[in-house]
């Protein structure tokens, strides 16, 4: 796969995935 | 009583469940790779973070704030917007009518993965031996009974789980989401061990940044996470009514909207994987055997399967309990908003709607399980779609945008929640998403005028399409005028 593939992978992956970790530790904060 | 969920988890899994469905699968992964691959992830977030989310808080800070089913919610903010309430779960309905075949369809095929009765020429056993497909809507032939079998196992399943309400619906969604989530990463591990699996996953993120430049790129971004959150049928909004007066609003919209974006992004890397796979077997271009919808899952995916060096009976089972599990709580939380809002505002007994509901959509979904069926159910998909759908979220959006107090709702889901939204979901709700999603209807009218949808007859077209629309629109003002019992 060419590395642009690679980068656009990463970037969503990121986005989406520390998203749902930040909403994640919100809950445990309010916890 | 009221009904509430039991813990904030059944809440956010029902709404999770109730967003992601068949098309994270067979919808997204394809038309990421149709509209400029890995470069189509830019517009779908940012069109997640626009319109999904926003309209995703939406829902659920007018149907938590004012405690009471879609219809009832919406007539809140103003009176006449209860009948648009009330269309809006019509649509879902409308859906829920359809999306029951298919599962009925998962169901026998489920049946078949056992001895893998499709044999080498999944496409004629699935069109000629299993639906009899005829040549034309028009001829819509006799009911093909173990289609209507399969059917009527998906009500007793759908009206099982809404028996309760929100008692029931908060226990279902531990298993119909963990179950398919588990299975899809099963499917993601196996692909990705395949022969050919990165060629195929080349074709599904390699960007063409020159796609971007196109505005129907854009549209089907935003038409992707409409369509894929479950937004405009009022379910997210019912589901919201249910929860405790202290509940979060934002972080679960921000929660179950990127779980939903995370499921279909994953999805693409399971469908993908053993489509290069496939292209490998077959000594095809991925290009060539790239599908989506009910082909992919009913006639690629067989294929797949069979081709597949070991195990292809564990993963035919494996793969249509996916499609099952993923299927039933999108189905489910149709008909529960619609029976919550009756019970709602009529007081009816939860039982008599349950079961008049699992009665009457399973009657008129015996019209997709006849010769012609599967015509009647891509024409009525894509109205309620793109007809009903959008006209339920430009709407909606008005009705908070420019006929209430916006920035009130805001305030409200702002004191609920773990963290703030600032002004910018505003101007997405009041701006934003209306002239986007209103760009999108009026391409779709232009088409229409064009020409009938899908190459079939006007006389088809107007029958399954505008026809059940103005049905809805009459039936919701008859709701709306209809006195609710206090």
């Amino acid at each position: 796969m060419p590395i642009s593939a690679w980068i656009m992978f990463a970037i969503t992956a990121l986005v989406l995935f520390g998203g749902i970790i930040l909403c994640l530790v919100k809950i445990k904060i309010r916890k | 009583m009221k009904e509430l969920w039991q813990s904030r988890t059944s809440f956010v899994l029902a709404s999770i469940g109730s967003a992601i469905g068949l098309g994270n699968i067979w919808r997204f992964p394809y038309v990421c790779y149709e509209c400029g691959g890995g470069a189509f992830l830019i517009p779908f977030l940012v069109a997640l973070l626009t319109a999904g989310i926003p309209l995703m808080v939406l829902e659920y800070s007018v149907g938590h704030k004012f405690g009471s089913p879609a219809p009832l919610a919406l007539g809140s903010l103003k009176k006449g917007f209860e009948i648009l309430g009330w269309f809006a779960l019509l649509v879902g309905f409308g859906i829920a009518t359809y999306y029951a075949v298919i599962m009925g369809w998962a169901f026998n095929y489920l049946r078949y993965s056992f001895n893998l009765a499709w044999g080498a020429d999944t496409q004629g056993f699935f069109f000629n031996q299993f639906l009899k497909l005829s040549e034309s809507p028009l001829q819509i032939g006799a009911v093909q009974w173990m289609i209507a079998l399969g059917l009527g196992l998906t009500w007793i399943a759908i009206v099982a789980s809404i028996w309760k309400g929100a008692k029931t619906v908060g226990k279902v969604v531990y298993f119909t989401v963990i179950i398919p989530w588990v299975i899809l990463l099963v499917f993601v591990v196996r692909g990705l061990t395949l022969p050919g699996a990165l060629e195929g996953l080349k074709y599904y993120l390699t960007p063409n940044f020159d796609a971007l430049l196109n505005y129907r790129v854009w549209l089907h971004a935003y038409s992707q996470v409409f369509f894929s959150l479950t937004i405009g049928f009022g379910v997210q909004m019912t589901y919201a009514s249910f929860l405790p007066r202290d509940s979060d609003v934002v972080n679960n919209a921000f929660l179950v909207s990127l779980a939903d974006a995370a499921t279909a992004f994953i999805g693409g890397f399971a469908v993908f994987s053993t489509l290069g796979y496939y292209a490998n077997q077959s000594g095809l271009p991925v290009s060539e055997v790239v599908q989506s919808g009910p082909q992919l899952a009913f006639v690629t995916y067989p294929t797949i399967i069979r081709l597949l060096p070991f195990g292809s009976m564990v993963f035919g089972v494996l793969f249509f309990l996916m499609l099952l599990t993923l299927g039933i709580d999108s189905a489910f939380s149709l008909v529960e908003a619609g029976a919550a809002s009756l019970i709602g505002k009529f007081k009816l007994k939860r039982i008599h709607v349950n079961i008049g509901f699992g009665v009457i959509a399973g009657i008129v979904g015996l019209t997709y399980t006849t010769n012609g069926g599967l015509y009647w159910l891509d024409i009525v998909d894509y109205f309620m779609n793109n007809f009903g759908l959008l006209v339920v979220g430009i709407l909606m959006c008005v009705a908070v945008g420019w006929f209430y107090k916006h920035d009130e709702i805001r305030e409200y889901a702002n004191s609920k929640s773990d963290f703030t939204i600032g002004k910018w979901w505003d101007f997405c709700i009041k701006y934003l998403t209306p002239v986007v999603v209103g760009a999108l209807f009026i391409t779709n009218v232009v088409d229409r005028v064009k020409a009938a949808y899908g190459g079939y007859s006007r006389i088809a077209e107007f029958l399954g399409g505008w026809l059940v629309i103005i049905a809805f629109v009459c039936v919701a003002i008859v709701l709306y005028r209809k006195k609710g019992r206090t």
